[in-house]
């Protein structure tokens, strides 16, 4: 075990740290001559990966297996790769219309939630109205509003608005949760003084709140969306009680009416998974760094 | 409140905030208002049924001696699974986290995977979990061979809680690993070098730097995790379905009350029912809260 | 340098709160719609035409027979637009209630059961509310009707009027049995609890799991098995109901323990793990011949016909629960999926078409042939499985679940009232603990 006799980095000889700091510009990049420990970590790391990625990889094990296949060996790598399951989960469960639905109501409903919460946010956390402390009380006071299935669904019905793509969507977008004091968070990190200099420069407010701000918020606006976005995409009460219409279910409704269908078709209900999580895989891998700059930048700051 | 308003004449930033406040009055305030309402009467979820104002019937029936076993399971379910998924999520998130933390390569990487499960959504989750605590033929099964037992698993009354709180932690730790990888990454390394010079192994900096420079972040994820929980449900419906007595949590119950009865619920009781005991779950919610914030606040004091 | 603006003072706070509430108050009470009573369109539409929306709960035979009738109605009516949606069993109450309350069912599912005389009125069922609201469509006058047995149509008559169509019989206290298996080890057909004790004891003894139970979804079954039986006729079930609503016999007693240890019995005859098991996987592993007998309904004999194809022999007969061969001589059983027209519907001259199509018995034979319930109709010519047990329903037994009225301020566990997913491994507790739970449950609420 050697030591690195840098002056600028005086680490005692034999200390093991399981906690290293992250790399700074401080100390360049050496190889740690820590084996052990290193190992553990990795060992460490490995285990967690199993759990995370040993489902999927089972997932898909047991949906490229034919229905007999499964039964005879539930658990053994496949043989025969059958891809009939495949077509058959997609015929029978419609599950292109679904994902569109998700999508349209997912992008709407968290691009309104969004906005909404920067309307609602900005101005309360610059107190440029009166009552401030009432209003973030009410942001509060909103993460924790009783379950109010019954009352929704009777709104909805009242306006007319039951089985329709518009009232799912409205409700949805209403469930704004943290958006508003996240933003509230966030905003106070930019400078009042940018305000004034853009009333100074004649830009109304609302110019300012949607061409200007956008630019500077846009880590917590990200943050904010893909909160609610996460929330929309994962319903399935909601979605239950006021789209009644099976042509109008979100994925997450219709997987599940598939599964209620063919329960013990291991295979096939496999098959269709692997259809649905498909594309979001697809689009994970592209999106990922983003999507995770955006949790982090949104929520550290606010 | 500042005195003067940069951009002129207020009416617009009144006028715009109202605009943006009204959709969530409309469909997220009124709504639950109307919960408290619609408690004190004996509304049933069919038309032309008349309704009656019934006052504290619905919470006294509630709390009567034939509901109250019920009920009280449902609370007492809540409330492990709450409490078991807060602590579980945060502290192997942060574990984690810390172990991502280190200069390993593939960071990224890792990070992603234990984020994915956030996007697959819940029915996907379910039906992954499911598939894996088969009890006829599965990894679980398998695992449960290993010490020479079988289980039903979900089917199982004794652990089918715990199951559905493994799978929701599961789906829970990625967005709590990458806000604690972040608060990480804000502590300076030079803290930990000094604490490295002055002799300090892994724990003690864990305890003295990360943990307490940290607490503004895991206070509010604990609390956010806490009422989120309490009220969580979508997951727990995809497992086991909304009539299992092992798994009945509170906002199933108002699911199954209100919108049909369940088989081990008993008769279907009215939505006024179901209102009163949304009513009692926003309450029960807001005093756990309470107490945790004022807990971790005062923690967080101490350091 | 800003300047001092002056204050453009928008409604003060208070006057808009107000005005909030109060919309939200008309919102709530003020403008119901869909309310309305359609004047007397009450008879079948000459050309239908329009939406239909069918709304049933699902299940393999019956979903497949409503879909042969829909393809023939569509047939012949093309202007009319039938959306067809079978609700799994574990969504179907809150899916159909929202959907009722909405007025988006044409042709639905209804059951309104009259209140015994001993049982308050607090305790009627929805559907029974519902049709005293007037909420359903009355359908004894109309022609269609006349098609059904007399017999069946008595027994889902409503307080002397008739609001749903009997789509079939089907019977539910016996057990399917594999005739290779019974065949293999020399088994003969047990006629009472003993000798079938000693059926199951053999097959255990030669490594054959006896019973196949699914606990997840449909373990109730087992029970009503089991007191089918125990209180042979209409008129036992009777009293027994009547006995534990006026409080002189209790769940712990002699007869109503028994039902409990019983069932207890059959759970230790099943497959291991049983209570994980589903019905759907429990119905492939019998045909897989995984196990020697399944506790199930008649209902399920066309799928488990279309799975085991042409080499899988299995009968069915009663569960014989009582040690006196005659107790156990009939099988229990209920009228099926009935259907009703809401009153709220917005189509209901195509719905009473729909019901007066789904009526002609050459159409009944459509939805019979794929759904496996036994005829509501006369002269209908049963399927082979109906014939080979005509023994077992030549006097039509309704199950005990048909007679039966829980208690709605009583606790869960009085709810059928026989606690069976109270008793391990459903639950956790012995029989007579079981008992004992349901029998506090009970008492509570009276």
């Amino acid at each position: 075990m050697s030591n690195d006799q840098d002056p600028n980095k005086a680490v005692p000889i034999g200390a093991r740290t399981v906690l290293d700091p992250a790399p700074s510009p401080l100390n360049a990049r050496r190889r740690r001559p820590l084996p052990v420990g290193r190992l553990l970590r990795y060992v460490a790391v490995v285990v967690v990966m199993v759990f995370y990625l040993f489902p999927l990889l089972f997932l898909l094990n047991t949906a490229l297996k034919s229905n007999a296949e499964f039964f005879s060996n539930p658990l053994g790598m496949v043989q025969h790769v059958a891809i009939s399951n495949f077509s058959v989960a997609w015929r029978q469960g419609n599950f292109g219309a679904y994902m569109m639905n998700s999508i349209l109501y997912t992008m709407v409903a968290a691009s309104l939630g969004t906005v909404i919460s920067l309307l609602v946010g900005f101005p309360v956390s610059r107190g440029y109205l009166k009552h401030t402390k009432i209003w973030y009380g009410l942001f509060i006071g909103m993460l924790f509003l009783p379950n109010a299935l019954v009352t929704q669904f009777q709104l909805v019905l009242r306006m007319n608005l039951y089985d329709t793509r518009l009232g799912y969507i409205l409700m949805m977008a209403a469930g704004i949760g943290v958006g508003p004091l996240l933003i509230s968070g966030y905003v106070k990190s930019v400078p009042v003084e940018l305000d004034e200099a853009a009333a100074l420069d004649g830009v109304g407010y609302l110019r300012y709140l949607f061409g200007f701000l956008p630019h500077l918020l846009k880590p917590v606006l990200s943050t904010v969306f893909i909160l609610q976005a996460i929330g929309v995409w994962n319903d399935i009460i909601l979605a239950t009680i006021l789209l009644p219409d099976q042509a109008k279910s979100p994925v997450s409704l219709g997987l599940f009416a598939f599964q209620g269908t063919y329960t013990s078709q291991w295979s096939l209900l496999a098959a269709a998974t692997i259809i649905v999580a498909a594309p979001l895989l697809v689009a994970y891998i592209f999106l990922q760094r983003y999507l995770v700059a955006s949790v982090v930048g949104g929520a550290v700051k606010g | 409140m500042s005195d003067y308003f940069v951009f002129g004449r207020r009416s617009t930033v009144r006028a715009s905030f109202l605009v943006g406040l009204l959709p969530v009055i409309a469909f997220a305030l009124l709504p639950a208002v109307a919960v408290l309402v619609i408690s004190l009467t004996d509304v049933r979820a069919l038309p032309y049924l008349p309704v009656h104002w019934v006052g504290i019937e619905n919470y006294q029936s509630f709390f009567s001696a034939a509901h109250l076993g019920y009920n009280v399971n449902a609370l007492k379910n809540t409330f492990i699974f709450a409490f078991l998924v807060t602590v579980l999520q945060n502290v192997l998130a942060l574990l984690i986290a810390v172990l991502l933390n280190q200069r390993l390569r593939g960071t990224t990487f890792y990070r992603s995977v234990v984020f994915l499960p956030t996007i697959l959504g819940v029915t996907v989750i379910g039906l992954i979990w499911s598939l894996m605590f088969n009890p006829t033929a599965s990894p679980g099964a398998a695992i449960w061979r290993w010490f020479g037992a079988s289980s039903a698993f979900f089917g199982d009354p004794n652990i089918t809680l715990y199951l559905v709180i493994f799978v929701q932690v599961w789906a829970g730790i990625g967005v709590a690993v990458v806000i604690y990888l972040a608060g990480l990454q804000a502590i300076p390394a030079e803290l930990y070098e000094v604490a490295s010079i002055d002799g300090a192994n892994s724990w003690q900096k864990l305890r003295r730097i990360t943990y307490p420079l940290l607490g503004p972040s895991v206070t509010a994820n604990m609390l956010l995790c806490i009422v989120g929980s309490l009220q969580s449900y979508q997951l727990i419906y995809v497992l086991t379905g909304p009539n299992n007595d092992a798994t009945q949590v509170l906002s199933l119950a108002i699911f199954t009350q209100g919108f049909g009865g369940s088989a081990s619920g008993g008769a279907a009781q009215s939505q006024g029912y179901a209102a009163a005991i949304s009513i009692i779950q926003f309450i029960m919610v807001g005093v756990v809260s309470l107490i945790v914030l004022a807990y971790l606040r005062r923690r967080q004091a101490d350091l | 340098m800003p300047t001092k603006k002056y204050q453009v003072v928008l409604a003060p706070r208070s006057i808009r709160v107000l005005t909030a509430s109060l919309l939200g108050v008309a919102l709530f009470t003020g403008c119901s719609s869909g309310q309305s009573t359609t004047p007397g369109a009450q008879t079948p539409a000459s050309s239908p035409k329009g939406d239909l929306n069918v709304v049933v709960s699902s299940a393999t035979g019956s979903d497949a027979g409503f879909q042969a009738v829909n393809k023939a109605f569509a047939a012949k009516y093309p202007g009319v637009n039938i959306k067809f949606t079978a609700i799994p069993n574990e969504n179907y109450a809150a899916a159909h209630s929202s959907r009722l309350s909405a007025g988006s069912i044409d042709v639905g599912l209804a059951g309104p059961q009259e209140l015994p005389s001993y049982v308050p009125a607090s305790n009627e069922g929805d559907d029974a509310r519902l049709a005293d609201a007037g909420g359903l469509v009355d359908l004894t006058s109309q022609d269609f009707m006349k098609n059904f047995t007399p017999t069946v149509l008595d027994a889902i008559k409503y307080k002397g009027k008739q609001y749903t169509v009997p789509t079939g019989l089907s019977y539910y206290s016996g057990v399917y049995y594999n005739k290779t298996i019974f065949e293999k080890y020399g088994l003969k057909i047990p006629t009472t609890w003993s000798e079938f004790m000693t059926v199951c004891q053999t097959l255990k003894s030669k490594g054959v799991v006896p019973l196949g139970i699914s606990g997840k979804d449909s373990a109730g079954v087992n029970m009503l098995g089991v007191v089918q039986d125990l209180y042979p006729n209409k008129q036992d079930k009777v009293d027994l109901a009547k006995g534990l609503w006026d409080k002189s016999i209790k769940l712990t007693d002699g007869k109503q323990l028994e039902v409990l240890t019983k069932v207890k019995s059959l759970y230790d005859l099943a497959e291991p793990n049983f209570a994980g098991v589903s019905y759907n996987t429990m119905t492939a592993g019998f045909v897989k011949g995984q196990f020697a007998m399944m506790s199930d309904g008649t209902w399920n004999q066309t799928t488990i016909d279309s799975a085991g194809g042409s080499s899988f022999k299995y009968g069915y007969f009663p569960l014989p629960s009582s040690d006196n061969a005659a107790d156990n001589a009939l099988l229990g059983g209920k009228v099926e999926l009935t259907l009703a027209v809401p009153s709220n519907s917005k189509n209901i001259g195509t719905a009473m078409a729909y019901l007066s199509f789904f009526s002609q018995p050459e159409n009944y034979k459509l939805f019979l042939k794929e759904a496996g319930f036994a005829p509501s109709q006369p002269n209908m010519e049963t399927t082979p499985f109906f014939t080979s047990i005509a023994a077992y329903t030549k006097t039509f037994q309704p199950a005990w679940d048909t007679i039966w009225v829980a208690n709605a301020k009583a606790g869960a566990k009085a709810q059928f009232p026989f606690n069976y997913s109270g008793i391990a491994p459903l639950g956790s507790l012995t029989p007579a603990q079981a008992a004992a739970a349901s029998q506090a449950d009970w008492a509570s609420g009276f």
